[in-house]
């Protein structure tokens, strides 16, 4: 399996999976009187459509598959997903720095002093720059759990 | 005529010139030099990046300051292009062909002090051009109904998606994935909720600042981590010794710029082409009629000045469809009319009847922003320089507490933070795999268009869809959008041809 086959086969299921749903939730109408749910239907068809034609020309000449960084997509995932778990629990601060030091993880060779000197120069200067400077209400510390 | 055109300057004067607006056009700038001179983040990204801010000021403010991100941007990357042989943006691509050479020479402040005037001449023409056309082009628009706009957006997205792209199919899914992210939340005409599961925060669909910072800031920082791991910068070659050209070689360069503003110009207001594609146009356009061709390559002036005004006046007509139809022809445009709707206007043909301050502040500001470019960025092109010595591993988190906040702070949702998560990653396999990213924000922020004016079509239609070809004008529209995809996948096709027959050489 290859580069392009693989992804088209995604673009099908996606496009299935969205026009299906479009499909069972939503009334259709007819097209003189479109309901909410043909639009979605169309496009998910179109995008199973486009799948198809990315996938089946690519079969048996396609490229190879990219190689990712799982460090870095791992790092930078779960470091935002730590600011949406905490922005409404803890506030700012924590948030913030947690963030940074997630983040700081998806490079290879950092040293912890350097990291926590960042991570406080960063909630710094965020307070300054949203709370001061920009007047965005934003708890700066708070616990709820 | 002339006296209402005096009148409108007069209050896009009186409106650049308010000290609010001074500043913001000032901090675009160098905001946009500075994002140039940093490789691997784009006018694109930052401007993603800073579009919640710009949320706090009022619409004319927060189009100056992105309008200055842009052009500054493209004027950044030049730094670069010419002094480290990295083109900042891709639109300086082209430029490191002679300017790194020139630098190589020891010539590299000429080649600097070339870019800055060749851009300040571009971005001036282009600048006339859009006060000239804007007008008619929406005159134009004024009596398009539902079908001719329909044909209008399909034009728009599909030359977006298929040109200066390898694949037009996957563009093409990219635009449909934008539109399908864009279905999310009330429809409008009946009120049913779409794909909002239940919850409360989805009602009014998903922002643009979740998918602009999903799309282009969280995929763009996990590709920088990987390209930062093996790049080394050198420092070498920056002398200031000598700035202006010769006479000579000022005499040779005015030709060059002024067919590139042309080129440029026109590229601009096409969709699917912009500043990079006018650039490399230009570039090649020189090297077939200039009198100096055999020296390009290795230092020619012209190979500096042609690009650099090429993409300085298609970065300033690219807002032409923009403000004068509604409808951009670039993911940076498309930001900029999500910013422009966030503001409460409505964009569209009667813009400039309806916001002359906005539209013509807008332009004259234009013309501040090239002079503050002018001024400022050769003094101080040792600091932007120096810049590029700041580690990414400083820049990355940074970048991404700002992303988490700005996502965060636009409706206080956590779940438009875990939004950029989720379409931050499907960004980066997306492009890993191949796929333009462009076309996701283009299709999301015309899709709730395209459906609002194909339903409206079919329903005075009655479900008709010869509608499209009755009317002359949407029919043109439509042939030309076909003849496109045609060539695209025409030339597409070719290409993959020449590559399976030298593979199998």
């Amino acid at each position: 399996m290859g580069r392009d086959v693989v992804a088209g086969a995604a673009l099908i299921a996606v496009g299935a999976l969205y026009a299906g749903y479009a499909a069972w939730d939503l009334p259709l109408g007819s097209l003189r009187r479109m309901g909410p749910g043909l639009f979605p239907v169309g496009l998910g068809a179109l995008l199973a459509l486009f799948g198809a034609c990315i996938a089946v020309p690519a079969i048996g000449r396609d490229a190879a598959l990219p190689t990712m960084n799982a460090r870095a997509i791992a790092a930078v995932m779960a470091s935002v997903a730590a600011f949406a778990l905490l922005i409404q629990r803890v506030g700012l601060v924590p948030s913030v720095i947690v963030t940074a030091a997630i983040a700081s993880t998806a490079m290879p060779g950092r040293r912890v002093l350097p990291v926590a000197l960042l991570c406080g120069a960063l909630a710094v200067l965020t307070w300054v720059v949203f709370v001061l400077i920009l007047h965005i209400s934003l708890p700066l510390f708070r616990w709820r759990f | 005529m002339l006296a209402e055109f005096g009148a409108n300057l007069a209050i896009g004067f009186h409106t650049a010139f308010s000290l609010v607006n001074l500043g913001f056009v000032t901090l675009g700038v160098l905001v946009g030099i500075f994002i140039g001179v940093l490789p691997g983040i784009g006018a694109v990204t930052a401007i993603a990046l800073l579009l919640p801010l710009t949320f706090q000021l009022d619409a004319t403010s927060a189009l100056i300051l992105l309008a200055g991100i842009w052009y500054g941007s493209t004027f950044g990357g030049s730094i670069t292009a010419i002094l480290l042989n990295i083109p900042g943006t891709t639109s300086n691509a082209v430029t490191c062909i002679d300017g790194n050479a020139m630098t190589r020479q020891g010539r590299g402040a000429v080649a600097l002090f070339t870019a800055v005037l060749s851009s300040f001449v571009g971005g001036s023409i282009g600048i006339v051009v859009i006060m000239l056309f804007t007008a008619p082009i929406a005159k134009l628009a004024l009596d398009f109904s539902s079908v001719e706009y329909f044909a209008l957006i399909v034009l728009g997205l599909v030359a977006a998606s298929s040109i200066s792209t390898t694949s037009v199919v996957k563009g093409l899914a990219m635009v449909v994935v934008g539109v399908m992210i864009g279905v999310v939340g009330t429809d409008l005409y009946s009120g049913a909720l779409r794909f909002t599961f239940g919850s409360m925060d989805l009602l009014d669909g998903i922002t643009l600042v979740s998918v602009s910072m999903g799309v282009f800031g969280v995929s763009e920082v996990i590709v920088t981590i990987q390209d930062a791991e093996n790049r080394k910068l050198s420092r070498d070659g920056i002398s200031f010794r000598a700035m202006i050209p010769a006479r000579g070689e000022m005499r040779r360069i005015w030709a060059p710029i002024l067919r590139a503003s042309g080129i440029g110009s026109i590229l601009g207001t096409l969709p699917g082409t912009g500043p990079a594609v006018a650039a490399f146009m230009a570039y090649a356009v020189e090297t077939r009629v200039s009198r100096n061709r055999d020296a390009f390559g290795n230092g020619a002036i012209e190979g500096v000045a042609a690009p650099e005004s090429a993409n300085n006046s298609a970065d300033m007509t690219a807002f032409i469809p923009t403000l004068a139809l509604g409808i951009p022809g670039s993911a940076t445009m498309a930001l900029m009319l999500g910013a422009l709707i966030v503001n409460g206007i409505a964009p569209g043909p009667m813009l400039m009847t309806n916001e002359p301050e906005l539209f013509w502040g807008l332009v004259v500001s234009f013309w501040i922003g090239n002079l503050i470019l002018l001024l400022l960025a050769i003094p101080l092109i040792g600091v932007w320089i120096r810049l590029l010595a700041v580690p990414f591993h400083i820049l990355l988190p940074a970048i991404l507490v700002f992303v988490c906040i700005g996502a965060y702070s636009v409706s206080g949702s956590a779940l438009d933070v875990w939004l950029v998560a989720g379409l931050g990653a499907m960004g980066y396999f997306a492009r890993s795999f191949g796929f333009p990213l462009a076309p996701v924000i283009l299709g999301f922020v015309l899709g709730p268009m395209l459906e609002e004016h194909f339903r409206r079509a079919m329903l005075v239609s009655r479900g008709n869809f010869a509608v499209f070809v009755q009317s002359p004008v949407s029919a043109v529209l439509l042939a030309i959008t076909a003849a496109l995809l045609v060539y695209g996948l025409w030339s597409g096709h070719k290409e993959r041809r020449r590559r399976l027959t030298r593979a199998e050489a």
